[in-house]
């Protein structure tokens, strides 16, 4: 099993710097995007399990930064958190428009590994279930963005309750509730995150898979 | 399923492997960003301001609905609100100040610093402006302002002591690199200090142009000899200028990445009809559309009966026309209506 290495990430006083410069200088932005580039395609993959959604969510992510880089400001978390904001937003946003993303079978990434320890399994191997997705984009937004900041990002707790634009007190009074909310919608629906399936089969509603 | 178990699934879940961005996917966003342009990917998300406004209360939108109507009064009394709206738009592009490339629709509102440009059968009407077919204006202090009316089309080379490339066009938008003047200038071909390194052909190399910079392509620009080059043919250059083109109608965006090198001389930018790539030294596919000799500039319009069918490419060459860098051929991509954004 190959687990995703965290990037490696700039030297905060360094990443500041260069988020100045990118404000008048595109060559740093790139420098930027090449910096977070698989982070965020990465975030945006496993919260929609679709390739083509996490390239239109990571486009518009940096071109919303792009756009409005002037207005950011230099906080404690940096500019990660900022950017995984833009991209929580945009996720959101993609499934309020879409309302058909909520019936479609696509599945989230919402698994372990067949077997966690074999070293060999690639990412074929996971195993997908369905409604998750689903329950997760019933939820309210901001519950949405708390999970899919917190467990989908890679984000630190404190980098999440940045991104989340709260404190980390907040930040955990707010998972408890949208995971408390999740499981709700997963029990009235007929939908279920069920048990793990082998690789292999198709992701099927907990009840038909026994 | 309990809080725990959901919590230890959605860990799992961050923790698996994501596939990584595809590379055309990445260089095609960074090509694009780089270059500016920002076009909504996602048209019909709503943007966060408007979607924080829906969660106010009523009373609070009232409140800021009306001090927003005295607040628009005074700038207006004022004359600081330094926009314009587009009351009739066809056959026309904006370049916002922050690079977006856009279609233009009626009501859509340019700020300060947008540059309009106009194709053959474009006119634009904002305010008690109106602009024609192929002419260009700038928004500034909350104006529509064309710029002057283009002059009979006149011949180039023009003799080395023709006026400088760069036409001071005040107003211009993107502070960060100098005005948009790519076309706002004359083809002017400096004389090649050594005999016959131009290697350009007749006609095509030399466009018409005029006064106020558009270039086109003459109708038969298409024929250009090979056998220009008579002394010391340039060598291709290593392709590593990257070039974005986009288009609406019959109007043509071009920008790209400015060459820091040394012994910069000019921009050649070529055009060439698909399935052929422009060359350079140009061959008998290739027209030159424009040289720019500011090496700050960085985009530049152009008008084509099928900008899909056309391909582009910039060279950076010296000042003995020996080419420096150059991008690869890149085909103008559709500014569709769906990736309009709405200022």
């Amino acid at each position: 099993m190959t687990l995703v290495q965290p990037l490696p990430v700039a030297a905060p006083l360094d990443e500041q710097t260069l988020v100045e410069r990118a404000r008048t200088d595109r060559d740093a932005f790139a420098q930027l995007y090449r910096l977070y580039l698989p982070r965020l395609h990465a975030f945006a993959y496993r919260r929609c399990g679709s390739r083509e959604v996490a390239e239109d969510v990571t486009a518009a992510t940096f071109e919303q930064a792009l756009r409005s880089l002037d207005t950011f400001q230099w906080k404690g978390g940096g500019f990660g958190p900022w950017l995984f904001r833009i991209a929580a937003n945009e996720l959101v946003d993609h499934y309020r428009a879409d309302e058909r993303a909520r019936g479609r079978a696509r599945a989230l990434h919402l698994a372990v590994p067949a077997d966690a320890t074999d070293e060999d399994a690639g990412a074929g191997d996971w195993v997908l279930t369905d409604g998750l997705l689903a329950a997760l984009a019933a939820l309210n937004p901001r519950y949405q963005k708390a999970i899919s900041l917190r467990y989908l990002s890679g984000l630190s707790h404190t980098e999440a309750a940045e991104a989340l634009g709260t404190t980390k007190p907040v930040m955990a009074v707010t998972l408890h509730r949208a995971l408390r909310a999740l499981r709700r919608t997963l029990d009235g629906s007929s939908l279920r995150s069920g048990p793990l399936v082998p690789c292999g089969l198709a992701a099927v509603p907990a009840e038909e898979a026994s | 399923m309990t809080i725990d178990e959901l919590e230890r699934s959605l860990r799992a879940a961050g923790r698996a492997p994501a596939p990584e961005p595809r590379a055309a996917f990445a260089d095609t966003l960074e090509d694009r960003l780089r270059a500016g342009i920002v076009l909504a990917c996602l048209p019909e998300a709503p943007s966060v301001a408007r979607r924080r406004v829906h969660a106010f209360p009523l009373a609070v939108v009232a409140a800021a609905a009306l001090a927003a109507v005295f607040g628009v009064t005074t700038l207006v009394n004022r004359g600081v609100l330094r926009e314009v709206r587009v009351a009739t738009a066809s056959d026309a592009l904006a370049v916002l100040p922050d690079g977006t490339v856009d279609g233009m629709a009626v009501g859509e509102v340019m700020p300060d610093g947008t540059r309009i440009v106009t194709g053959e059968e474009g006119r634009v009407v904002a305010g008690n402006v109106e602009i024609g077919p192929n002419q260009e204006a700038v928004v500034s202090g909350g104006e529509m302002r064309p710029s002057p009316p283009p002059a009979p089309p006149t011949t180039v080379p023009a003799p080395p002591s023709s006026p400088p490339a760069t036409k001071p066009k005040p107003n211009s938008p993107k502070p960060s690199s100098p005005p948009a003047t790519v076309n706002s200038k004359p083809s002017v071909e400096p004389a090649p200090p050594s005999p016959a390194v131009e290697p350009a052909g007749p006609g095509p190399a030399a466009p018409p142009t005029t006064a106020s910079g558009r270039q086109y392509r003459p109708k038969d620009t298409t024929t250009t000899t090979a056998a220009a080059p008579t002394a010391a043919t340039p060598q291709p250059a290593p392709a590593d200028m990257k070039l974005a083109a986009w288009f609406k109608d019959k109007l043509v965006y071009l920008t790209w990445t400015s060459y820091p090198g040394p012994d910069f001389a000019a921009y050649v930018v070529l055009r060439s009809d698909a399935p052929f790539e422009p060359r350079y030294p140009v061959d008998g596919h290739t027209s030159v559309i424009a040289r720019i000799q500011d090496p700050g500039t960085n985009h530049a319009f152009d008008n084509v009966d099928q900008p899909d069918g056309a391909l582009y490419r910039i060279v950076a060459v010296d000042k003995q026309r020996r080419p420096l860098a150059q991008s690869p051929a890149v085909q103008p991509q559709a500014v569709s209506s769906q990736q309009k954004t709405t200022r």
